[in-house]
């Protein structure tokens, strides 16, 4: 990666409140024009990171750099990055045009500079001819275009966005993840987005960063990140994942013998470095299949099980089968001619899956 | 909320109840203060006199020009004391902080008698001088609280994040406190502004400490009117001050909704300037070459004599007014004042002879003594003269309106006449009551007998049930409008009652009553000694002193006044007072110890059916 280049670059950042350690030791960067979310359940850092970036807060250890610049040691008001925070924090006292503006009033330029930026500002939101309504006369959706518009206008370096569609009834949210992918096209700026919603941050990234605990999880782009989860916590936030234990038996060429549930498996590692006798590996629900009895295919993990739950969600049912001492969830979705109805709670099935389903993860 | 609530009618009227309850007594001060009459209760017809006469009333805007002055700086520094207060804790992570902010409740709910007491006290220990600076740091110090609660209750309201996108968006802290704070604090700034202001000009208890010379303020000057009668004067001029008030948050109120427009600052700005014109105008014009400092009870010197002698002397002459003879004590006391002139009553002069607080004065620089009563000389509480000379005198008798009372007064016990139930009004005064029934039953009105003092009790306690109020302040106006038919008086508020009403007569009973003369003094921390002795020999001169009488309608000892006196003074009762009376009247005396015993039956009286 050129580091020079990038929008964005944390290096080891540390930050402590008291007793709690809120970051530790986060390093990511954010490449120029990419869109990059920061996921994370709620307590886990993310936010605290996107302060730190913005300047709001100090980090005990570590530096930030925009633009290749160490900005380390600079107020939130020398730097290129700008926010857009949850519930928007319009300023109340000032109009839609007033609000936009702001920014640009603080670097004193000329009026007639100002009156350009923010109507092509307002424009590029979707809102010319709101100039003059009020932060309290606006609706949920309107008032998160002037929070963006306002920190747009500025041009700046990278776009922080902490979780900005929190607010929104589920029907703006999804309208509003399109205008912000939309946004962050035209404008060709890095974005770096706080969100707890996994559908968010698979629907909006080129890349996505899972943060737990204060630590960064994984990074990389959706597909990598849904489908070769490193740890359980990934594996098990960003959808959903049975985590089993296993036994490493033996290791040759890349790929790993496995001991599951009292079978064989040789399963592909992917580069992925695991030591030790143990490993937990992860499987997605939705890439099982059910069977009343075993397929003559060699190519297959197959497993016997005994049905122990159904439930039925409507575009998919979701199957809870024992094997042996471990409990596996199976989802499969309810098209024509699925066997949703053909199996009875009790009854011994058989699930199947293909190698390359099987993630060995790594801690 | 589409549907909307019926109101019920029982909560309608209840509503309405409660707001005449809130606002009848301001809207008939403000009717009244159009009234043809001096009478604060009856109606008589429209008139501007009492405007005109408020605003020609040099003491009273003189205390409404001190009011403003100090309402409008106490405001000014108090809002931006508290509000930075309010900020600087806000930021402030310490340990300390909620017992900071605890500090700021005591003076909200410290009485104010102790403030006040407190104040004076401080003052006098640092040794800074009463005056107006005294009245502004107290003021600020009790209003400073009221700005850090309600500015504090909108800063709680605010979101610290709007800060934070201020800065985010590139404003410095300087800009993000100029632009985003301040003016979301703005409304709660202005509302406790107002707030400081209303307060300050209407403060008594503390200001009535801390007040020195140059710094009585409107409600100083109207409390002390209440020896002298109060006039619907004080009703214009409390009209003016509440339209003032009603413009200032309604500007204020315009200010919070819409925001502040280049209309409101231009609005803001011409009231100020119009304040501080007001304020300092008086003060401009006229560039004495020195200040004579005089504490007198209200209404009691004509403004004219006081014109008279800076017009010829070149003196400014300040005046300044008290409420009680206690309270000019406790202000001399606290020797944190200085007054060239004083007038304390009789037992009071002794008092300050014997706290040391008076000084001698020089009687070969008062020629015109010659002209004073040799009657009104020499008297017990002074007996050589040494510290005071006679500047008015007054008799307790009795007022009555002679239209409702045909038969003929003259003794104390027609205060005790059943067929007036309800009719009688006695002075709110113990001394004066005991005296009318120490006197009634033979005795002195000095007495220290616990016998004769048991007696007079009694006598009072069967009298109770026929008095209709116990009232220093408003007997001429109860007089006046017919709820009273006779009452227990001083001379001089009969007589002015008598201008309006000829029916109101003026008699002195047999039995002998209270003598009072009111003294020219001079303290012993004056600081113009010389100019008091001027100014007490022009007050002296017959011409002055007939003038000065013709207006406050108070007798003076001054023998070659008299011829030029108005006729109504000229059959002044005492003039004629049969010499037995005379003999058998007396002046008020310190009681000493036996003072608990009277309080004590006197709270009997007040508290019997």
């Amino acid at each position: 990666m050129a580091t020079a280049t990038s929008a964005i670059r944390v290096e080891g950042v540390t930050k402590r409140y008291g007793a709690v350690t809120a970051l530790e030791a986060v390093s990511l960067e954010v490449e120029r024009g990419e869109f990059l979310t920061l996921l994370g359940p709620s307590g886990s850092g993310k936010t605290t990171l996107l302060r730190v970036i913005a300047g709001l807060e100090r980090p005990d250890d570590g530096r930030v750099y925009l633009g290749g610049e160490d900005v380390t040691d600079v107020p939130p008001y020398r730097r290129r990055v700008h926010t857009v925070f949850q519930q928007y924090v319009l300023f109340p006292h000032l109009n839609v045009y007033r609000n936009v503006a702001f920014g640009l009033e603080q670097k004193r330029l000329s009026r007639r500079e100002i009156e350009r930026r923010v109507a092509a500002a307002l424009e590029l939101v979707r809102l010319s001819g709101y100039e003059r309504r009020w932060p309290h006369e606006l609706s949920g959706g309107e008032q998160q275009r002037v929070a963006l518009a306002r920190a747009l206008v500025l041009e700046p370096e990278a776009l922080l966005l902490d979780e900005p569609l929190a607010a929104l009834d589920l029907q703006l949210r999804k309208e509003m993840q399109r205008e912000l992918k939309r946004l962050q096209r035209e404008v060709g700026i890095s974005f770096l987005l706080v969100t707890h919603d996994q559908e968010e941050a698979l629907a909006l990234s080129d890349r996505i960063a899972v943060i737990a605990d204060g630590r960064l999880q994984q990074i990389g782009t959706p597909r990598e990140v849904y489908e070769r989860p490193e740890t359980a916590f990934v594996a098990t936030f960003l959808g959903a994942a049975n985590v089993l234990e296993a036994e490493i038996l033996h290791r040759e060429n890349g790929d790993a013998l496995l001991g599951l549930c009292g079978h064989t498996v040789r399963v592909p590692l992917n580069g992925r470095r695991i030591e030790g006798s143990r490993a937990q590996v992860a499987i997605r629900p939705e890439k099982i299949a059910l069977r009343a009895r075993p397929l003559r295919r060699t190519d297959l993990v197959q497993l016997e099980g005994v049905i122990e739950e159904c439930l039925y969600l409507g575009e998919a049912t979701h199957w809870r089968v024992r094997v042996g001492e471990h409990y596996v969830t199976v989802t499969e979705p309810n098209r024509p001619g699925s066997k949703a109805d053909a199996f009875r709670d009790g009854q011994r099935v058989f699930l199947c899956w293909t190698r390359e389903s099987i993630v060995v993860l790594s801690r | 909320m589409s549907a909307r609530a019926r109101t019920s009618p029982i909560l309608a009227v209840w509503m309405g109840a409660t707001y005449l309850f809130l606002y009848a007594p301001i809207l008939v001060l403000a009717v009244f203060s159009f009234n043809d009459s001096r009478l604060l209760a009856v109606w008589r017809g429209f008139t501007w006199t009492w405007y005109k006469a408020a605003l020609s009333n040099p003491p009273m805007l003189d205390a409404l020009r001190t009011s403003l002055l100090i309402a409008a700086l106490t405001t000014l520094i108090a809002t931006a004391l508290g509000t930075s207060a309010v900020l600087a804790l806000e930021r402030w992570r310490g340990r300390l902080r909620s017992l900071s902010e605890t500090l700021f409740v005591l003076p909200i709910v410290v009485p104010e008698i102790v403030v006040g007491f407190a104040s004076v006290t401080f003052f006098g220990w640092i040794g800074l001088r009463l005056g107006l600076l005294t009245v502004l740091i107290a003021h600020v110090a009790f209003s400073v609280s009221y700005v850090f609660f309600v500015v504090r209750a909108r800063l709680a309201t605010l979101d610290p994040r709007l800060e934070e996108a201020a800065m985010d968006l590139g404003a410095n802290p300087w800009r993000v406190f100029w632009k985003v704070t301040l003016p979301l604090l703005a409304p709660a700034i202005a509302a406790s502004a107002l707030l400081v202001f209303t307060l300050s000009l209407d403060d008594y208890v503390i200001t009535s400490f801390v007040a020195g010379a140059g710094a009585t303020t409107l409600p100083l000057r109207i409390y002390s009117m209440i020896k002298t009668g109060i006039t619907p004067e004080v009703n214009a001029i409390s009209t003016l001050l509440l339209l003032v008030t009603l413009a200032l948050m309604a500007l204020a109120f315009r200010i919070e909704r819409r925001g502040m427009t280049r209309t409101h600052l231009v609005l803001v700005g011409l009231l100020l300037l119009g304040l501080v014109g007001f304020a300092f105008g008086d003060s401009v014009a006229r560039r004495p070459r020195a200040t004579l400092n005089v504490l007198i009870w209200s209404n009691y010197i004509s403004s004219r004599v006081v014109r008279a002698f800076e017009e010829k002397t070149g003196v400014k002459v300040n005046i300044e007014t008290y409420d009680s003879n206690e309270a000019l004590l406790a202000k001399l006391q606290a020797g944190v004042v200085t007054y060239d002139l004083i007038v304390p009553s009789d037992y009071m002069v002794r008092i300050l002879i014997r706290e040391n607080l008076l000084q001698p004065l020089d009687l070969t620089r008062l020629p015109n003594l010659r002209h004073l009563d040799p009657s009104a000389l020499g008297l017990p509480f002074d007996p050589t003269n040494t510290y005071s000379l006679p500047y008015t005198r007054g008799i307790t008798g009795i007022g009555y309106r002679k239209d409702k009372i045909a038969a003929p007064i003259g003794s104390w016990a027609d205060l005790w006449e059943a067929r007036w139930r309800e009719r009688i009004v006695m002075l709110d005064d113990m001394r004066e009551v005991f005296g009318a029934a120490l006197k009634l039953l033979g005795y002195s009105l000095n007495s220290t007998d616990p016998e004769q003092l048991r007696q007079a009790r009694d006598l009072l306690r069967r009298q109770k049930p026929l008095v209709r109020a116990y009232d220093s302040a408003n007997f001429d106006q109860l007089l006046l409008s017919g709820e009273a038919w006779i009452a227990q008086a001083w001379d001089g508020q009969i007589l002015k009652a008598r201008r309006e009403n000829p029916n109101i007569e003026f008699v002195i009973p047999r039995e002998g009553t209270t003598l009072i003369v009111d003294n020219l003094c001079i303290p012993r921390s004056a600081e113009r000694p010389d100019l008091a002795h001027e100014f007490i020999n022009f007050l002296l001169d017959p011409t002055v002193a007939a003038e000065n009488m013709n207006e406050i309608m108070y007798l003076m000892p001054n023998r070659s006044a008299w011829p030029r006196l108005r006729p109504e003074l000229q059959r002044h009762p005492i003039f004629s007072l049969p010499p037995e009376v005379l003999r058998r009247s007396e002046y008020l005396q310190d009681l000493g110890p036996t003072t608990v015993l009277y309080d004590r039956y006197w709270t009997e009286v007040k508290l019997a059916r």
